[in-house]
């Protein structure tokens, strides 16, 4: 028997990159479209899922698909540039190749929260893998009830996917509520972290769920605002990071307890991680 | 020798004048013994000293010391290990005590091959060898089969860094020439050298085994694992061993002393003392001095002096 | 199934038989180390049964580098590789009976969510498998511990039992039964099964006696403290983990040679700092506490949670590899003492 490429889940898929949009100084957003065209006709993914990259010559890295399965023909990652693949990425030009393994991992469960209201709640480049499931239910806006979402970053040139803000708070029913850790001239939003603006809101827990991404320290004291406010551990959900490598529970690395963040995360319920020893 | 080991470690503890001693405990089978970490008197208690003695527990020391100071028991031998890393500024001396074991050699498993393993109950030092007790009565086995092949060439002193000396050190006549092992290897051609570590590299699993378990090999992030900058394939291609045991052996010369714990841990069987060795000898020829010995030494390749230096580099 | 003999003095005959249709692979000695190695010559058969092999039969599914594609680059263009060079099908004689146990562990992990692991199924496929039942264990076996596999072997295709001059050959699959065919196997008598029996419950009672530790590894405690006091011992190599046969973590890297390169797996484990370290420096595993812990929990609890078996098969290799007499039977049965 032979290994063929179709049954070798470690080669890629090639992808051009057709566009590269500048988010922040150290962040941009890639939109990737498979060479294969019958792949770009057929390829389709859940919010929540991601991918592994690859650089040819540098290597792989783990990325979520930032993009909704909604708008299809072409995918979106967003990298903020930390080790040797996202750096080599920061590099590249429009029209280059790379390569994708994808989708992978699990992703939010959207059909349990219909009828919801939803309350996304992102710090800096954690907006990216939440932003799938916001521009899906925006573009499912029927199947949700309000949608209230709450952004923050270092500063405002800190802030991802300025060039959408319009459309989210536009939507019916939709609220966009920015903020930024320290006063800037011109900034009209609020100022603050986004634990503290979280309890400023106080938005109710009645028939919600909360989605969350972002810093681990972010995320500890969000944690803690949402249970003052009456949230339960089933209504919490969050995206983990992981160093990963193969994303097909082989490699070994992405461990916790018996569970693999790579299939069956990255998505967990608070209440899922309850039942999990805290090694992440 | 072992109640005195356990005496001078409780006093240290008791009167708080170190914060652990760091010796050895029986391990899990009377063959065996392994490091032990005594933090309290009576941890103390546990201490051993036999010839299952083997590791080199110099390699604890810059961790250890970052929770305050430190006594260690040492071999002649490992004692150089502590002065290597007073020299590289990995220690200070004043935050490690030294407690220098009398040593007339340490186990050489293979010294044990004919004897069912289960059935040992215990080894110490008699005559000018061992004895091991097993179920069925005592053997003896003598000097020249019961030690490693470093403790039959040992010529040891105290190291230059002896603070506390437990007992007087055995009356030692070095049994075989310590450059018996490279004379052989000294032999063969540099083509027949290639041929003989390409083989001996093709079993190497980089596990790093033998990184690990050296004293010397403390840097925070060796050259192989970096990642960002990428030096060496972790691949295990016959290349890519080679240049990692190469590069490593580089980074050792004039700091390998000889204690042997790469080749002791490493789980493929690979030679891997005939390089330090090598090595240690072309310094001491080059140099004029080796490893381990002179703390306020300055470190032989971390230093350069026009008048003295052979072969400096062509204009 | 069917069992018969062979006399030790045809095994030669019977596997160069074999090496026209696959290649032969046996226990043979490369210095001091016993390793699987490819047999070439049938004469001077100097196969090493005593002697477990340092390394179980990881490397024969999961080579320690494997090559997963080729790349190459033309301005902004990729073209990959995959090598489909087909492999030969092979044999491999003298497995021991915790070795081949251990496959059941490594195929659930390969089949750990689809994709299945095409690369290590594909060999498996081709590999069969001749056992032979230890008749020496090591001081540090307890395979007995773990399961019954020594008296009852699985995943290997025929297993062979000391009786003196000859083995006892039980055909355990089809493939086995293919085996015994050839014509230097003769009828086995009762005589034969007997001496076999009796050859196994021999080396059985000088091994210790099953413990359920799927069952006991539930009650582990995650804050027991002798983690703290293994940690400050265990020099964080490989040695436990990379001769371990049910061990499977690899890294993936990249070679890269100007506009060309591959992309390559190599093992990797749990007890390498770097192995959880991401990008930004955090590290949910960053002292060898939480690694130690690591690696006795995966085995002896989360894979039984998992995979519903021990991610050990109580060969004792990490035992004898490890440089500081880090003991994992004993550690494991101080947590089942201390829960
Ligand atoms: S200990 Fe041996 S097998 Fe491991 S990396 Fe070193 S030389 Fe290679
Ligand atoms: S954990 Fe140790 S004893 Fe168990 S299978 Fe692995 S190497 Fe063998
Ligand atoms: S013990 Fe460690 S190296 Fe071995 S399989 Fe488990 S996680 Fe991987
Ligand atoms: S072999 Fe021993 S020292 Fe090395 S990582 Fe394993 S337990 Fe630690
Ligand atoms: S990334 Fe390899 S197991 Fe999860």
């Amino acid at each position: 028997m032979s290994t063929s490429k179709s049954d070798n889940p470690y080669v890629p898929e090639l992808a051009v990159i057709e566009k590269i949009i500048t988010e922040t100084s150290d962040t941009k957003t890639f939109r990737a479209v498979f060479q294969n065209e019958a792949l770009r006709e057929s390829f389709t993914y859940e919010p929540g899922q991601f991918q592994e990259v690859s650089v040819f010559g540098v290597g792989e890295a783990t990325f979520c698909l930032t993009s909704t399965p909604t708008r299809k023909g072409y995918i979106e990652f967003a990298v903020k540039k930390v080790g040797t693949v996202t750096s080599a990425l920061q590099d590249i030009d429009e029209g280059a190749t790379v390569g994708i393994r994808a989708p992978l991992g699990n992703w939010f469960p959207y059909n349990d929260f219909k009828g919801k209201d939803l309350l996304f709640i992102g710090g800096g480049i954690g907006m990216a893998p939440m932003r799938s499931l916001l521009n899906f239910c925006l573009d499912n806006r029927a199947d949700y009830g309000k949608i209230d979402i709450i952004y923050g970053a270092r500063s405002s040139g800190d802030l991802s996917f300025q060039y959408e803000f319009d459309d989210w708070s536009k939507s019916p029913n939709t609220n966009l509520y920015l903020t930024i850790d320290k006063p800037e001239d011109g900034w009209t939003k609020n100022v603050g972290f986004v634990p503290a603006y979280l309890m400023d809101l106080k938005p109710s827990p009645e028939n919600t769920i909360a989605i969350t991404c972002g810093p681990p320290i972010m995320i500890k004291f969000v944690l803690q605002n949402l249970r003052e406010l009456g949230f339960t551990d089933e209504q919490i959900w969050t995206t983990l990071e992981m160093k990963m490598k193969c994303g097909i529970g082989k490699c070994g690395r992405c461990n916790i307890g018996h569970k693999y963040v790579c299939i069956d995360g990255p998505v967990f319920s608070n209440a899922q991680l309850a039942e999990l020893p805290p090694e992440y | 020798m072992e109640n005195e080991l356990r005496q001078k470690a409780k006093e240290l503890l008791e009167s708080g004048q170190v914060k652990q001693v760091i010796g050895y405990e029986d391990g899990s089978t009377a063959f065996k013994s392994t490091p032990c970490f005594a933090s309290s008197p009576e941890d103390a208690d546990r201490l051993v000293w036999n010839p299952t003695c083997v590791n080199n527990l110099a390699v604890y020391l810059p961790s250890a010391v970052k929770q305050g100071k430190v006594a260690v028991a040492v071999k002649p031998c490992d004692g150089r290990s502590v002065v290597e890393l007073i020299k590289e500024h990995q220690i200070n001396r004043d935050d490690v005590v030294t407690m220098v074991v009398p040593c007339p050699g340490v186990l050489n498993p293979d010294a044990l091959a004919d004897i069912d393993p289960k059935t040992i109950k215990n080894i110490e030092w008699k005559g000018d060898g061992i004895s091991v007790t097993t179920d069925s009565g005592e053997i003896s086995i003598p000097r020249e089969k019961a030690f490693l092949d470093k403790c039959l060439s040992c010529t040891l002193t105290d190291p230059a860094v002896t603070n506390i000396k437990l007992g007087d050190s055995p009356e030692r006549s070095p049994l075989k020439d310590k450059d018996a092992a490279i004379a052989e290897y000294e032999k063969m051609s540099v083509d027949e050298r290639r041929v003989f570590w390409a083989k001996e590299f093709t079993k190497c699993i980089r596990c790093y085994a033998c990184r690990q378990a050296c004293p010397a090999c403390y840097c925070k992030e060796c050259f192989v694992d970096k990642n960002g900058q990428v030096w060496a394939l972790k691949s295990t291609d016959p290349e890519a061993n080679w240049f990692f045991h190469m590069t490593r052996a580089m980074h050792l010369a004039g700091r390998c002393i000889g204690c042997g714990e790469c080749e002791r841990s490493c789980p493929m069987g690979i030679p891997l003392t005939l390089i330090g060795r090598t090595l240690e000898k072309d310094v001491e020829e080059m140099f004029g001095s080796g490893a381990g010995q002179d703390p306020d030494a300055l470190p032989i390749l971390g230093s350069f002096d026009l008048t003295k230096d052979p072969d400096p580099c062509p204009e | 199934m069917e069992a018969k003999v062979i006399a030790k003095s045809d095994i030669g005959a019977w596997m160069k038989g074999l090496a026209d249709k696959c290649d032969v692979i046996a226990p043979v000695k490369d210095g001091d180390v016993s390793a699987f190695k490819k047999i070439e010559d049938f004469g001077t058969l100097s196969i090493d049964l005593p002697t477990p092999t340092v390394k179980g039969l990881r490397e024969q599914f999961t080579p320690e580098t494997e090559t997963l594609f080729e790349y190459k680059l033309t301005g902004q263009q990729a073209e990959l590789t995959s090598d489909t060079a087909a492999q030969k099908d092979r044999l491999i004689f003298g497995v021991r009976a915790c070795d081949a146990a251990a496959l059941k562990y490594t195929d659930a992990v390969n089949a750990n969510c689809e994709p299945k692991d095409a690369l290590y199924f594909a060999k498996r496929k081709q590999t069969t498998l001749v056992g032979v039942c230890c008749t020496t264990p090591a001081w540090s076996c307890f395979c007995t511990e773990i399961g019954d596999f020594l008296a009852n072997p699985i995943m290997m295709d025929l297993y062979l039992t000391d009786i003196g001059d000859k083995y006892y050959a039980e055909a355990l699959t089809p493939k086995g039964e293919t085996l015994i065919g050839a014509s230097q196997f003769q009828a086995a008598t009762d005589a034969d099964k007997q001496a076999a029996e009796s050859a196994k419950q021999k080396v059985i009672a000088a091994l210790p006696s099953p413990i359920d530790h799927a069952e006991k590894g539930k009650d582990f405690d995650w804050d027991d403290p002798m983690f703290t006091k293994l940690a400050e011992k265990c020099l964080a190599c490989g040695a436990c983990t990379f001769l371990c046969p049910t061990c499977h973590c690899f890294d993936i890297q990249e070679c890269a040679q100007g506009s060309k390169g591959s992309r390559y797996r190599c093992w990797d484990t749990c007890q390498f700092e770097k192995f959880t370290l991401m990008g930004h420096g955090h590290n949910p595993r960053p002292s060898k506490n939480e690694r130690t812990r690591q690696r006795v929990f995966h085995k002896f609890k989360y894979s039984p949670e998992r995979y519903g078996i021990l991610g050990c098969v109580g060969c004792g290799r990490c035992i004898t590899a490890c440089p500081v007499n880090i003991d994992i039977q004993r550690v494991v049965h101080k947590l089942e003492a201390d829960k």
